[in-house]
C-alpha cells in the first residue's frame, strides 16, 4: 500500500480511528494525520522560537518519528499535544546547546526596551495577532507561554522540560501574559479572533 | 462565536489561550503534507531494500559455504576475456579486482581464512565493530527517542 494523500474516506474519521488504522498499516490514515495536523505542529514551533524553515524541518522530523513511534501514543490525550510533546522536546534539544541566550535567566540583555511600555520600544505599537505579539516577547517568555498555552504542558512539566525552577517558570509566564495583554488589548479595537494568514 | 473586545474590556488570560487556539492556515500546507508522506515512504522503501539486500548477502554469503559452482574461478583469465575490446580504464580496474578476487580465492582454498578468524587480531575488530555498531544503535535511539 502506498503513502499517498487520499482524502476519501480518512477525512471523515477521528483522530483516534486514524491512529487506530495507521498502527494496523493504513498508510493513508496517517497521511491524513499529517494533512490534519501538520499546521498545528508548524505553528506550534513558530510560536515557540523556531526560524520558519527550522519549524518546518522541525515539524516533518517530529511526523516520521510520531509514526515510527505511533503504537507508544497511549490515547490518553489528543494526538495534537502528543505530536506537540514530540515537536517541543525535539526543538528544546536544538536550542539547549543556546541555552544560555533562550533560556537564561539573567534577564539584563532583555531589561532596556523590553517591556512593551518602555521607551526603547515604539509606544504605539500594538501586535495585529499573536505571533506579532509573541515576538515582542523575550524568548524564555515566549517559550514558557506557548509550552503553557499551545503545548498544554503544566507549569511543572515545562520547569522539568527546561531544566528551571518551577517559580521562575511562573513569572516567565505571569510576565508573557501581562505583556501578551499589553500587546493586544486594551488599545486595540480591530483584534478579532479570526483566521490567521500566515501562509509561507 | 466569541464577542470582539472594546476598549473598555481587557484580555483575560482564558482570551490568550482562545487567541493560541485559534486554527492558522498555511498556503503551503497540502505541500508540506506530501512531502512528509513522500519522505516516509522514501525511508520505509530503503528500509526495506536494506533487509532484502542484507538477506540476500547473506543468503549468498550462506550458500557459498555448501555449494562450489563448477568450473567458476574468478582468475585474470576470464576477467581478460570479458574486457577483450575494451578500454584501459576498465581493464585496470578488471586487473585490480582480478588480482582481489584471486587472493581472496586462494585463502579460501588454503583454509586460511579459519586460521586468521581464530587469531586474536580478529576477535579485537570483531570486538570493536560489535561495540561500534552497538553504539551508533545507542546514539540513534537517544536521537529518535520521544
Amino acid at each position: 500500500m502506498a503513502f499517498s494523500i487520499d482524502k476519501s474516506d480518512m477525512t471523515r474519521q477521528s483522530d483516534v480511528d486514524l491512529v487506530r488504522l495507521a498502527r494496523a498499516g493504513t498508510r493513508e490514515a496517517f497521511a491524513e494525520l499529517v494533512r490534519r495536523h501538520g499546521s498545528v505542529l508548524r505553528t506550534h514551533l513558530r510560536r515557540m522560537g523556531a526560524q520558519a524553515s527550522d519549524a518546518d524541518d522541525m515539524a516533518q522530523e517530529a511526523l516520521m518519528v510520531a509514526y515510527e513511534h505511533l503504537a507508544e501514543y497511549r490515547f490518553d490525550g489528543p494526538f495534537t499535544a502528543w505530536l506537540k510533546k514530540i515537536a517541543s522536546r525535539r526543538y528544546l534539544k536544538k536550542v539547549r546547546k543556546d541555552t544560555r541566550y533562550v533560556l537564561s535567566e539573567d534577564m539584563s540583555a532583555y531589561e532596556a526596551g523590553s517591556a512593551p511600555n518602555d521607551a526603547g520600544l515604539d509606544g504605539d505599537f500594538r501586535a495585529h495577532n499573536l505571533d506579532a505579539a509573541l515576538g515582542r516577547l523575550k524568548p524564555v517568555e515566549r517559550m514558557c507561554v506557548t509550552l503553557n498555552f499551545s503545548g498544554d504542558l503544566s507549569h511543572q512539566d515545562i520547569a522539568d522540560e527546561l531544566k528551571i525552577p518551577l517559580g521562575t517558570v511562573k513569572s516567565h509566564i505571569r510576565r508573557a501574559l501581562d505583556h501578551l495583554k499589553v500587546l493586544l488589548g486594551p488599545a486595540r479595537t480591530d483584534v478579532k479572533p479570526a483566521l490567521l494568514e500566515t501562509g509561507s | 462565536m466569541k464577542p470582539e473586545k472594546t476598549n473598555d474590556q481587557e484580555f483575560t488570560d482564558r482570551d490568550i489561550g482562545d487567541m493560541f487556539a485559534i486554527p492558522v492556515h498555511y498556503d503551503d500546507a497540502d505541500v508540506f503534507a506530501v512531502r512528509v508522506t513522500r519522505k516516509l515512504q522514501m525511508r520505509n522503501w530503503l528500509r526495506q531494500w536494506l533487509v532484502v539486500l542484507a538477506g540476500f548477502i547473506g543468503g549468498v554469503y550462506a550458500l557459498a559455504q555448501f555449494v562450489r559452482v563448477p568450473d567458476w574461478k574468478l582468475d585474470g583469465e576470464m576477467l581478460s576475456r570479458a574486457t577483450a575490446d575494451t578500454d584501459q580504464t576498465l581493464r585496470a580496474g578488471a586487473e585490480f579486482f582480478g588480482g582481489a578476487g584471486r587472493d581472496v580465492m586462494r585463502m579460501a582454498d588454503s583454509g586460511g581464512y579459519l586460521s586468521f578468524m581464530q587469531t586474536p587480531a580478529f576477535f579485537a575488530l570483531s570486538f570493536v565493530l560489535c561495540v561500534m555498531i552497538l553504539g551508533l544503535y545507542y546514539a540513534y535511539s537517544q536521537e529518535e527517542a520521544l
